[in-house]
């Protein structure tokens, strides 16, 4: 894990000691910390509902359809209106068929986005489109719109370069059918009561040390507990060695500081 | 060796951030340059190359790309800051630079340099080189061999120019240089690529010393010379002392031309300097196939790394303990105008004369003959469209066997460049490639098999066209070692199935419509002798059809079966 963590940091020359570090999945909080203090990262962020963050992402993401059609299509082409206006009218009709199947009665809000390049390069930009008629002013819009694309990312822009696009993509974006914001520990606060410690064996403390067994809803209030400690959570569980604080900031998340002493 | 200051020490993590943000500022260097380029030979076989220097124009840092541009870094920054001084760059300015002996030997290759500044003061340069599709000169491609005597045949030559000046591309200068090329817009896309990838990697220089501070970076940037000097010596100390001799030679320069001496003389020091030797070969040839000092430097370099397994990122301190000595008008070494258009053929021969050489000091880290590759350019004006065309090849064949191991196929070798795919010449040149297989039984014999070599047939699909080849291996077999056999002859052929013409290694003709060009590259040399093969092995290979029964007998002396 320390060598997966080194090759997306110190390896690509970013300095862990700047960053704070993300557990997630049900296990991954078991680690983190420990991870954390041999790189070096001072802080380790473990979210509500980490151990079920595709779930809460999957019932909480607007559903959405991406139909796409490969047409090169030069911008100075005197066809290329007609051409690129074919192309968004049958990808809406593709588009328009596939919800009718699952959502007949949703209202539909679109976007478009495109793969465009300059005529002769091999490689395409990502370009999100305006809306707006598919008509000579849009040719320009997208050309703008492709420039700035190419200039954010590549800091230079070819005045008398000729633009193509490549790939054309229409996004149908669906109603959010879900309230905003989901908290699966809301409803299944687990308590504590039962246990406040037991016995754990931690190697920073070379055998069994007495460790305050907490749930998240024991730390509300900000107060910081010093390690070790467990904090379970219905989905996931973290562990907080000897030598780090945990502590609950205001949006519910988890937060280890890890102990400078033995942060090297 | 600097003096070390402890008390402006740089602690042990944020070294190696800045060390690998360097790398990975020149990485992604090469990865923006790919992904603007117009040109095949860029965007799809990697033929470039970027590097870092600091103020003074030391190379700090380089992208894993092409070695012979990237072992010629140096060398280059050093003449153009001669006839730049950098007191005279001003932010927003770039040189550009194909001088054969300033730059990577030959034309097509365009370097890029570029001065980084904060608020007027120089922190450093980024720099790219790019394998332009044609510089002009005699054929398509600039890389005709025979026939061309000189330079001035060889196209456009640009000793340094302000390509840029202060932001602003000069409009002359770009004029000048697409009237002389076959393919401007090309031509003009990929510089325009190099000047793009340039700015986006001078963005995150500077910004990185804005993140560190300059003091920490140039301590950082000392400390990173120091080091990769020490790791060097330190590999190279352990190479038992004493002169190491190789001698190989080239088929010829031409059609009906002598063969090449390629001699050299490697002494270690055995504490941790070595002396590459290059005089005894040949003298300069009257054709575009001669090696600028810098090109032979960069693959004695490449191959330094190679065999002392020195995988630290490559910096000039690294290249501080490995010296050159080469015979002025030599092959190794010419004078301008000597012509060079051709030498990328002979980057395997220099990495392959060396490790003939070393062979003797490391055993176990040798390895048989390379397949000689093959770099055919074929070019005309397009009757589709009526634009010029050049479809530059790269087929890659055979490794030589090595120690604990056969040859792979396919593979490119010492020069990082990829396949380019069938698909992307027959879309934009008008070609069909027919075929594109291994050829049985034609890898060296051995303890462990040189790789196959390697068939590729190409129809031209257009009126005319004008084709330079660049091969070699037809005369002179790729050698074995330590008792394994030499890889078979390669053969280049017009028309198998017609009148089966062959064709020299080095000859440019005209091709009509329905031409097939069939190259036939040599197999790899094999590694100890054949007796010594793992009898499972050759039925293996049978199996495989890396060898045939025929073939198995032949080479390992009793009939074999393929392995049930």
């Amino acid at each position: 894990m320390e060598n997966a963590l080194r090759l997306v940091s110190i390896e690509r020359g970013r300095d862990p000691r700047n960053y704070a570090m993300i557990a997630f999945g049900g296990a991954g909080p078991l680690h983190a910390a420990r991870v954390a203090r041999k790189a070096g990262i001072p802080k380790v962020i473990v979210p509500h509902g980490a151990g079920v963050g595709s779930a809460i992402g999957l019932l909480q993401a607007e559903p959405r359809l991406d139909v796409t059609v490969t047409r090169v299509i030069r911008l100075d082409d005197a066809s290329a209106v007609d051409a690129l206006a074919a192309a968004y009218e049958a990808l809406e009709r593709q588009a328009r068929r596939e919800i009718d199947q699952v959502s007949p009665d949703a209202t539909v809000s679109w976007t478009r986005y495109a793969q465009m390049r300059y005529a002769g390069q091999g490689f395409e930009v990502h370009v999100d489109l305006p809306n707006g008629a598919l008509d000579q002013d849009y040719l320009t819009a997208i050309e703008a719109a492709f420039s700035a694309a190419y200039l954010r990312r590549n800091k230079f822009v070819d005045p008398d370069g000729i633009v193509e696009g490549v790939d054309w993509t229409l996004v149908a974006n669906l109603p959010r059918p879900l309230p905003d914001s989901i908290r699966p520990d809301d409803e299944a606060q687990v308590r504590s009561d039962k246990a406040t410690s037991r016995q754990c064996w931690f190697p920073e403390a070379n055998g069994f040390v007495e460790t305050r067994i907490l749930s998240r809803h024991d730390l509300t209030g900000g107060t910081a507990i010093a390690g070790p400690a467990i904090v379970e959570d219905p989905d996931c569980t973290a562990v907080v060695p000897p030598g780090d604080a945990v502590s609950l900031n205001p949006d519910g998340h988890l937060v280890i500081e890890i102990g400078q002493e033995t942060s090297q | 060796m600097s003096d070390f200051n402890p008390t402006k020490s740089v602690d042990a993590i944020t070294l190696t951030v800045i060390w690998n943000a360097l790398i990975s500022i020149a990485e992604e260097l090469g990865i923006t340059l790919r992904n603007t380029a117009f040109s095949e030979g860029v965007r799809e076989g990697d033929d470039f190359a970027t590097a870092l220097f600091d103020k003074n124009g030391v190379l700090i840092a380089q992208g894993n790309f092409s070695p012979g541009h990237l072992g010629s870094m140096p060398f280059m920054a050093k003449h153009v800051l001669g006839y730049f001084p950098a007191e005279t760059l001003k932010p927003g300015d770039s040189v550009l630079v194909n001088d054969s002996f300033i730059g990577a030997g030959h034309f097509p290759d365009t370097y890029q340099l570029m001065p980084v500044f904060d608020d007027g003061q120089l922190l450093g340069f980024v720099c790219c080189s790019a394998h332009q599709v044609d510089m002009g000169g005699a054929a398509p491609g600039s890389q005709k061999v025979h026939g061309v005597t000189e330079s001035f045949q060889e196209g456009l030559r640009i000793l340094p120019v302000r390509f840029v000046r202060e932001g602003q591309i000069d409009d002359d200068i770009m004029r000048i240089i697409l009237g002389n090329v076959r393919m401007p817009e090309k031509v003009r896309g990929d510089l325009l690529a190099q000047h793009t990838a340039n700015l986006t990697a001078a963005d995150r220089l500077a910004k990185l010393f804005g993140d560190y501070g300059r003091d920490l970076i140039e301590h950082a940037c000392t400390i990173i010379l120091d080091r990769s000097e020490a790791t060097m010596r330190e590999l190279l100390a352990k190479v038992p002392a004493g002169t190491y001799s190789f001698e190989d030679y080239m088929d010829d320069y031409g059609p009906g031309t002598e063969p090449i001496k390629m001699a050299v003389d490697i002494t270690f020091s055995g504490d941790g300097d070595v002396e590459f030797d290059f005089s005894r070969s040949s003298d300069a040839v009257p054709a575009a196939i001669n090696s600028y000092i810098n090109y032979t430097r960069a693959y004695a370099v490449f191959a330094i790394k190679t065999f002392c397994n020195a995988l630290d990122p490559q910096t000039e301190g690294s290249m501080r303990p490995i010296k050159l000595t080469v015979r002025e008008g030599s092959f190794f070494n010419p004078e301008f105008p000597a012509p060079s258009g051709g030498r990328p053929i002979l980057q395997i021969r220099i990495f392959d004369t060396i490790n003939g050489a070393l062979a003797q000091a490391m055993p176990e880290r040798a390895m048989g003959a390379f397949s000689h590759w093959s770099n055919p350019n074929i070019g005309g004006i397009d009757d589709r469209n009526g634009r010029p065309f050049v479809m530059y090849d790269v087929s890659l064949a055979g490794y030589g066997g090595k120690f604990g191991s056969d040859g792979e196929e396919a593979m490119s070798p010492v020069m990082n460049c990829s396949n380019i795919p069938v698909e992307v010449h027959e879309t934009h040149n008008p070609v069909r490639v027919h075929c594109l297989e291994l050829i049985p039984d034609s890898g060296g014999a051995g303890r462990w098999r040189g790789g196959c070599g390697l068939r590729k047939d190409i129809e031209l699909l257009n009126s005319t066209a004008t084709f330079s080849h660049l091969g070699d291996r037809h005369v002179y077999p790729p050698y074995g070692i330590f008792g394994g056999k030499p890889g078979a002859l390669a053969e280049s052929i017009l028309n198998p199935q017609g009148n089966a013409e062959p064709l020299q290694s080095k000859e440019t003709r005209s091709i009509k419509g329905g031409d097939i060009l069939s190259f036939r590259l040599s197999g790899a040399g094999g590694y100890g002798p054949p007796a010594e093969r793992d009898p499972a092995a050759i039925e293996e290979d049978i199996a495989d059809g890396y060898v045939t029964e025929a073939g198995a007998a032949e080479d390992y002396g009793r009939p074999y079966s393929a392995k049930p």
